[in-house]
């Protein structure tokens, strides 16, 4: 192996001739120790919704095999003690995959008119604790592995067939030299890796592409090979956050502070502009950092990454893959199933630009539409208007009565997602509310329950019907905190749409909001349910978290107590705007302070 | 890069790599006729209990109407009933399937499946530890996660005959001349030795990864640098599919097993799941509408009561179900090695994430064992009393398969292996 490569590569001095010599490294990227102290995992005590049983640690291992039987399982959280705000626990330093989202964004960013709908990419994020971008939703076993092989090659083809147009480099006008291609790598590996140009990554690049030159003969080889070892390495594939040393805790650097900024509000890494102005010294000032997220919020991306929060929020974004009953749900289908999911995310992005108070999130009288989706909901639109799903490009309209439509939860995505595919779902519905907006987890049905739902009948409503099943005792006392909030959205069909009756029977949308201190009672219909909602300090706090969780790319634990208090108070107090709630949690100590490694 | 694959390279390719023994043939220098190995049949929704039920006249199996397909490996099999998989009861419960384990996430398992850790023991000597058939699984979704890595590691299933020939057999890519091909090693060589690095300064969950990701590309660096020889054993015929056959349901069905009897014989792996499906898909049978199957999804008959009575529609789609593993036994049968077949050595269980899909209900999980004689006192069938959970199951195919364990999964639905079945 060209004792070059390295250069490239980046690698450790393992399998190299002979030699082993740690090199300095300016990045923050450690060094292989074969012994050291072990971290301890990032994990605590879990706050709020979901999965609370921890299973008990495993008895007296039989065999070696058991041993590592365990290991494949999850390691249990250890018990997390002093969770008081005097004495906040930073994180420790992370080291994740990006995940799949991101590494498509990237590709699409930096690569202009890649077309990855023309590879297998790779397999979607497994979605634990609420996000898929948290730290363990992503990894590279054999199938991801593979993929990322001819990814690579494909992204590689494309990119020097496309390097005059891509990079516009003077050099890359006309036929390929190594003048180019030494630049357009020397480009792409900058935005890939997150690394400034400058002397030592220039020198790697120089060096990588020479030892390839010289072993592969032409310009394009080397071109080739150095592009794909740049898109195989880790350095691209991991977010590995460095930190600025200090005693105890530490801060993440400008680099992993503004990677880590650019994959919450853009679901992508940083661009040239991001980086160069990560590296000025106002970046780090508060008023610097305020104005590098503000310009952030404002950019088309942030479409991207906000609807990746609300999609996993509200978990929306399999809609177009679930199956509904087209006969029932008549003009209904997965095309409109796009177009909702990106309503969801135009709603919810120009929520957070207009800077518009907690409330208006249920409460907003618009919504966000295309002209097919205007027409399915029955909304006017001009007939020129934008037809497809792009949400940047979805047209603001006023709902013609507003007292039936209003907020998030009348949204055609919340309502298509929780129901069956032949009726609407006042368990899933309420189920819903009490877990993605009130953070409450509602454990699933004993076993030995018969849990089916009666079929659709013509005779008897969806109440009825639904009603019936849940009235037994064993049934009952679950239900109770559960479907009352599910019948207040009976108005709205399972696709979504207004109806005053059901099989010639009219709707009766009377329910209940259960499950907060102060605001639980009952309701007539969702927009009074949704009035309700948007008060109730329980639904605040939830979304704090949920938006914490997101940002910070984690389950909370016990530690961030601290973070959530002292973001909640503006959030219930003075009626603080989502925007204002997402650049305080940004800007929040939580986001850039870490334990200092032992 | 251009265009290459590995049969064509290996032509070329000079280096230790292309010469790596196959462990098959380890084997037969030992002695022992052949590698044991395992297959997991999952289908979805249940069953019909009346027609699954299978009885002992005498010392004689009598099985189902639904196991009517298996009559001509009566001496072969061993139909069980009665199996419950705890803390369940939606259709979720096909994470739990091969598990055995807790949800950390919806549908996602605390723990590894057993035809992983199998693979660990079985298959860390063979090109694919493991290989995951599919067909017409959910791309993504909570409802189709059936095979598990590890806590939080789902892993698809591949649903295409032709991809998953290309992956076996040979189509990856690798570089058009030695010198291309050596940069390439070069290249992943690089990238397990920058992955060592990052690993030894990561904390726990992170290394985890890190280190599944290390082991990939090594898997990835062993497939590019080998080539199967073909045999009489192992032909490495491609599928050949319709031209419609993107559709078309048996077809790719067929070709799924095909390739799985392929995979066994020219032991590139040990360890196959073909996964039918996933839960809540709407699979449609037309070509058992003379059945009396209705023309309406999978997941919508399951829920009507009616169609369980016997003969009845879930009967018919079981049968169907029952007719695709017994072809698959036929495959391994008609392959022979040493002085039997393939099948000899093989076990092969099928299972099923529900007992009836109407009630959701997963008590009286459907198990078929095929195989696994070596272990097993096949030929007779297990009712297992009230209660007996589907975690010592896992349990006892673990053990077949050579695993020094005494519990899996969630160790509170563990109580023991199903001694009653073992020879």
């Amino acid at each position: 192996m060209g004792h070059l490569l390295m250069f490239l590569l980046g690698s450790s001095c393992e399998g190299f001739l002979g030699t082993a010599v740690p090199q300095a490294r300016v990045d923050g990227y450690a060094e292989a120790k074969d012994s050291g102290v072990p971290l301890q995992p990032d994990a605590g005590a879990d706050i709020g919704s979901g999965d609370a049983g921890v299973s008990p640690p495993s008895s007296t291992p039989q065999s070696d095999l058991q041993i590592e039987l365990d290991f494949l399982k999850n390691t249990p959280a250890p018990t997390v003690s002093g969770t008081g705000c005097s004495d906040p626990a930073p994180m420790l330093r992370r080291t994740r995959p990006l995940t799949r989202t991101e590494i498509a964004n990237t590709l699409a960013d930096v690569f202009p008119g890649l077309n990855l709908a023309r590879v297998n990419f790779l397999t979607e994020e497994v979605i634990i604790g609420g996000f898929s971008n948290t730290s363990d939703a992503m990894s590279f076993g054999d199938s991801n592995v593979d993929k990322l092989y001819e990814i690579a090659q494909f992204v590689t083809d494309f990119a020097v067939q496309n390097v005059g147009r891509l990079t516009k480099l003077p050099a890359c006008n006309g036929s390929l030299s190594d003048t180019c291609a030494k630049a357009a790598l020397l480009q792409w590996t900058s935005l890939l890796w997150r690394e400034i140009p400058g002397a030592t990554l220039d020198q790697r690049v120089r060096l990588g592409y020479d030892d390839f030159k010289a072993r592969l003969g032409t310009s394009a080889s080397a071109f080739r090979f150095s592009l794909f070892a740049v898109l195989m390495s880790p350095r691209f594939l991991y977010v590995q956050e460095d930190v600025e040393a200090g005693p105890g805790s530490v801060s993440l650097s400008c680099k992993a502070l503004v990677t880590n900024l650019a994959l919450i509000l853009w679901a992508s890494l940083p661009d040239q502009m991001l980086l160069e102005a990560s590296r000025q010294p106002a970046f780090l000032s508060p008023v610097g950092l305020r104005t590098t997220i503000e310009s952030m919020v404002n950019d088309q991306r942030f479409y991207r990454g906000f609807g990746r929060f609300v999609g996993d929020w509200l978990d929306t974004r399999e809609l177009p893959t679930l199956t509904r009953n087209a006969n029932i749900f008549k003009g209904y289908n997965a095309d409109i199933g796009f177009r909702m999911v990106a309503e969801t995310t135009a709603f919810s992005v120009n929520l957070v630009r207009r800077a518009q108070p907690f409330s208006s999130m249920f409460q907003q009288k618009t919504t966000f539409v295309d002209a097919k989706l205007a027409s399915y909901y029955g909304l006017v639109l001009p007939t020129q208007a934008y037809s497809g799903i792009d949400p940047s490009q979805f047209v603001e309209v006023n709902y013609t009565d507003p007292a039936v439509r209003g907020g998030l939860l009348t949204l055609g995505a919340f309502l298509t997602c929780y129901a069956h595919e032949d009726s609407t779902s006042p368990i899933h519905r309420g189920e819903a509310v009490r877990e993605r907006l009130l953070c409450q987890s509602i454990p699933p049905p004993p076993p030995t329950l018969n849990v089916m739902v009666p079929p659709p009948s013509p005779k008897m409503t969806t109440r009825q019907r639904f009603t019936a099943h849940t009235a037994s005792p064993a049934c009952a006392s679950c239900h109770a905190g559960i479907d009352p909030i599910g019948f207040a959205f009976e108005n709205f069909s399972g696709a979504g749409l207004w109806r005053a009756a059901e099989n010639s029977m009219p709707i009766d949308s009377s329910g209940a909001l259960v499950g907060t201190t102060s605001s639980d009672g009952p309701v007539m219909g969702v927009g009074a349910l949704a009035t309700k909602l948007s008060s109730a300090a329980e639904s605040q706090t939830c979304f704090t978290r949920q938006l914490g969780s997101y940002a910070l790319a984690r389950v909370l634990r016990a530690q961030d107590a601290c973070l959530l208090r002292s973001l909640e108070t503006p959030l219930g107090t003075s009626n603080a705007s989502i925007r204002e709630l997402l650049i305080q949690t940004l800007l929040n100590e939580s986001f850039r302070q870490r334990t200092a490694e032992p | 890069m251009n265009v290459f694959d590995r049969r064509t390279l290996l032509k070329h390719f000079v280096g230790p790599a292309a010469l790596l023994p196959f462990s098959s043939m380890l084997a037969n220098a030992q002695g022992m006729s052949g590698p044991r190995r395992l297959v997991i049949f999952y289908t979805p929704l249940g069953t019909s209990p009346v027609d699954f039920a299978s009885s002992m006249q005498g010392n004689k199996l009598g099985l189902g109407r639904i196991l009517q397909p298996l009559q001509g490996h009566l001496s072969d099999v061993i139909p069980i009933e009665g199996l419950t998989i705890f803390d369940s009861g939606t259709h979720l419960a096909i994470a739990r399937v091969l598990t055995g384990e807790r949800f950390i996430g919806k549908g996602i398992s605390a723990g590894p499946s057993i035809d992983q850790v199998v693979s660990k023991f079985v298959g860390q000597s063979t090109l694919f530890p493991s290989l995951q058939f599919g067909v017409s699984t959910p791309l993504s979704g909570s409802y189709s996660n059936l095979v598990s890595a590890g806590s939080g590691l789902p892993m698809p299933s591949q649903n295409s005959p032709v991809e998953m020939f290309k992956t076996v057999f040979g189509g990856a890519r690798f570089g058009a001349t030695p010198q291309e091909r050596s940069a390439t090693a070069s290249i992943l060589d690089g990238v397990r030795g920058d992955l060592k690095a990052l690993r030894m300064s990561a904390g726990a969950l992170g290394r985890q990864k890190l280190e599944l990701h290390e082991q990939s590309i090594r898997n990835l660096e062993r497939r590019l640098a080998t080539q199967i020889p073909v045999t009489a054993t192992c032909a490495q015929t491609a599928p050949v599919l319709p031209s419609a056959a993107a559709s078309d349901f048996v077809e790719i069905g067929r070709a799924q097993i095909d390739l799985i009897a392929q995979a066994l014989a020219c032991d590139v792996t040990r360890v196959a799941t073909l996964q039918w499906t996933g839960e809540g898909t709407n699979t449609r049978f037309p070509w058992l509408a003379s059945k009396g199957v209705p023309d309406a999804g999978h997941h919508d008959i399951s829920h009507v009561e009616s169609y369980y009575l016997p003969g009845g529609p879930m009967s018919v789609i079981q049968t169907f179900y029952c007719e695709m593993f017994a072809s698959l036994i036929e495959r391994l049968k008609s392959i022979p090695e040493g002085a039997g077949s393939v099948f000899d050595q093989t076990l092969v269980v099928w299972v099923n994430s529900m007992g009836r899909g109407d009630t959701h209900e997963t008590r009286n999980i459907p198990v078929v064992m095929a195989g696994g004689k070596w272990f097993f006192k096949t030929g007779r069938m297990y009712k297992a009393p009230a209660g007996r959970s589907h975690n010592d199951l896992l349990l006892t195919v673990g053990q077949a398969m050579g695993l020094n364990i005494s519990s899996f999964g969630e160790s509170r639905f563990c109580s023991g292996p199903i001694s009653e079945i073992i020879a």
